[in-house]
């Protein structure tokens, strides 16, 4: 991001492609509508461009990013949504507020199950390093190839670090589904 | 094999990135280990879950690079024109080319000055004279911000934009100069703060209007992605006849005929749903 801001544009597409999918998963998480996610991510990375000569020398990137993106979260529900706040629970300290959306939204894909609402849910509960690598490799479905050149490091390291990241999502998503008040129908 | 080395590679025997030899290494293990037979169950039955969720299409990463192909050329051209600027060395030029600005400063902090004065002074009988001092100083305003907007440095006329967003002004100057800087000016950021003030008069008909007759001209792909975008969240439904047209406009650009196909569904809709 320092170079991007000392006038080398073209690393802003290396961040793009290594985070782009960890910015539509937070923004499918919260708006389950996937063209709005994608016109969301593109609007963080077109922030960036503009505003990069705002980025601190000693700035912590990821965190100056995803500020960006709940800033642009927030403007866009205030815009477009009647709003009915639901304080939720505390992730990793922060207070996140959900918006629902009551207006009715033609483009709206497969997304409104419980047990996706549990995926995202553990997805969060990873550290962003694992979180990251799962996005990449399980929703992306980039080749371990293409991840070991993003984020420039070994292939075969990356196989290993994906697995245990997948092993630890599956004990979160057993976590979360034992805590449930309810079982659904046909759920163990 | 040990558990450890069998569980680190339970994902790759999924998805098949394994040997023959690693595999059958893996499978030798798993005959006789319930842990890791159960620990395989976990992760292929939560790579199933995260298989069901919407993907980012492969485009996503190409219309970012594209709009910063956009943004470098408009760089380009902006620094190009501030440079045959500088070549210019004639006094009356440089005292010109900010003389609208500074005499309209000056003038305005002048009226200022009469307003706060006139304010601690006698009140009731010069109702009238704030009203004429009141529309003075807006005509004033709209002066500056359009001397701004013609200004060479691309800062100093989004600064005029930005003083446009602020003021809200509502003239037929002010919006034909918001439309002229959102289809020919050379700066890709002035574009979009262009588009970003006239987001701020959609709420008017005629605004919108216009724009949706903006849309049938030439402009970068992301201008027009942009101002797609701003007509359907103004559920612009006269937007629509346009928008099946560009959707199936093979020498459209691909991103655009994507958006405008959803932007139609999702008016369509509305319109439907109004009937």
């Amino acid at each position: 991001m320092l170079q991007a801001r000392n006038g080398d544009l073209e690393t802003l597409n290396v961040l793009f492609e290594r985070y782009c999918g960890m910015l539509y998963s937070f923004f499918m998480k919260r708006t389950q509508e996937h063209s709005l996610s994608e016109d969301l991510t593109q609007e963080v990375f077109l922030r960036v461009l503009r505003y990069r000569a705002s980025f601190k020398d000693d700035g912590h990137f990821k965190g100056w990013l995803f500020g960006i993106a709940r800033n642009i979260q927030n403007r866009h529900w205030e815009r477009h949504y009647t709003k009915s706040e639901i304080l939720n629970e505390d992730l990793r300290g922060e207070k996140a507020i959900e918006m629902i959306d009551t207006r009715n939204q033609p483009d709206v894909e497969a997304c409104r199950s419980e047990d996706t609402a549990l995926l995202y849910q553990a997805l969060e509960q990873l550290s962003e390093e694992k979180r990251q690598i799962v996005i990449m490799r399980r929703i992306q479905n980039l080749s371990y190839a293409e991840m070991a050149r993003i984020l420039d490091c070994e292939a075969k390291l990356l196989k290993v670090r994906v697995c245990r990241a997948v092993a630890e999502l599956a004990k979160h998503m057993k976590t979360l589904i034992k805590e449930r008040p309810y079982e659904m129908p046909g759920m163990q | 094999m040990k558990c450890l080395e069998c569980s680190d590679q339970l994902l790759a025997y999924l998805e098949g990135e394994l040997s023959v030899d690693e595999r059958q290494r893996i499978d030798d293990h798993l005959s006789q280990c319930d842990s890791c037979r159960s620990l395989l169950d976990e992760i292929s039955k939560t790579c199933q879950s995260l298989d069901e969720l919407p993907k980012p299409s492969e485009t996503m990463t190409k219309r970012f690079s594209a709009a910063l192909s956009a943004y470098k050329s408009g760089q380009t051209e902006g620094i190009r024109l501030l440079q045959d600027e500088r070549r210019k060395k004639s006094w009356v030029w440089s005292v010109t080319r900010n003389g609208y600005a500074q005499a309209a400063i000056i003038v305005f902090a002048f009226l200022i000055g009469i307003l706060v004065n006139e304010s601690t002074s006698i009140k009731e009988t010069n109702g009238n004279r704030f009203d004429v001092i009141e529309t003075e100083l807006a005509s004033l305003k709209e002066f500056t911000a359009l001397s701004l907007l013609t200004q060479t440095s691309a800062v100093e006329r989004l600064r005029g934009l930005e003083w446009l967003s602020e003021l809200n002004i509502e003239s037929e100057q002010v919006l034909e100069a918001l439309y002229d800087k959102l289809n020919n000016d050379p700066n890709i950021n002035v574009r979009f703060a262009a588009l970003e003030t006239l987001d701020t008069y959609a709420e008017k008909e005629e605004v919108r209007r216009k724009l949706v007759q903006l849309l049938e001209t030439p402009n970068l792909p992301m201008i027009r992605a942009e101002l797609i975008k701003l007509l359907v969240r103004h559920a612009e439904k006269d937007s629509l006849p346009i928008l099946i047209q560009i959707s199936q406009d093979a020498n459209e650009d691909e991103t655009i005929r994507e958006l405008a196909t959803w932007s139609s569904q999702v008016l369509q809709k509305m319109k439907n749903d109004e009937i």
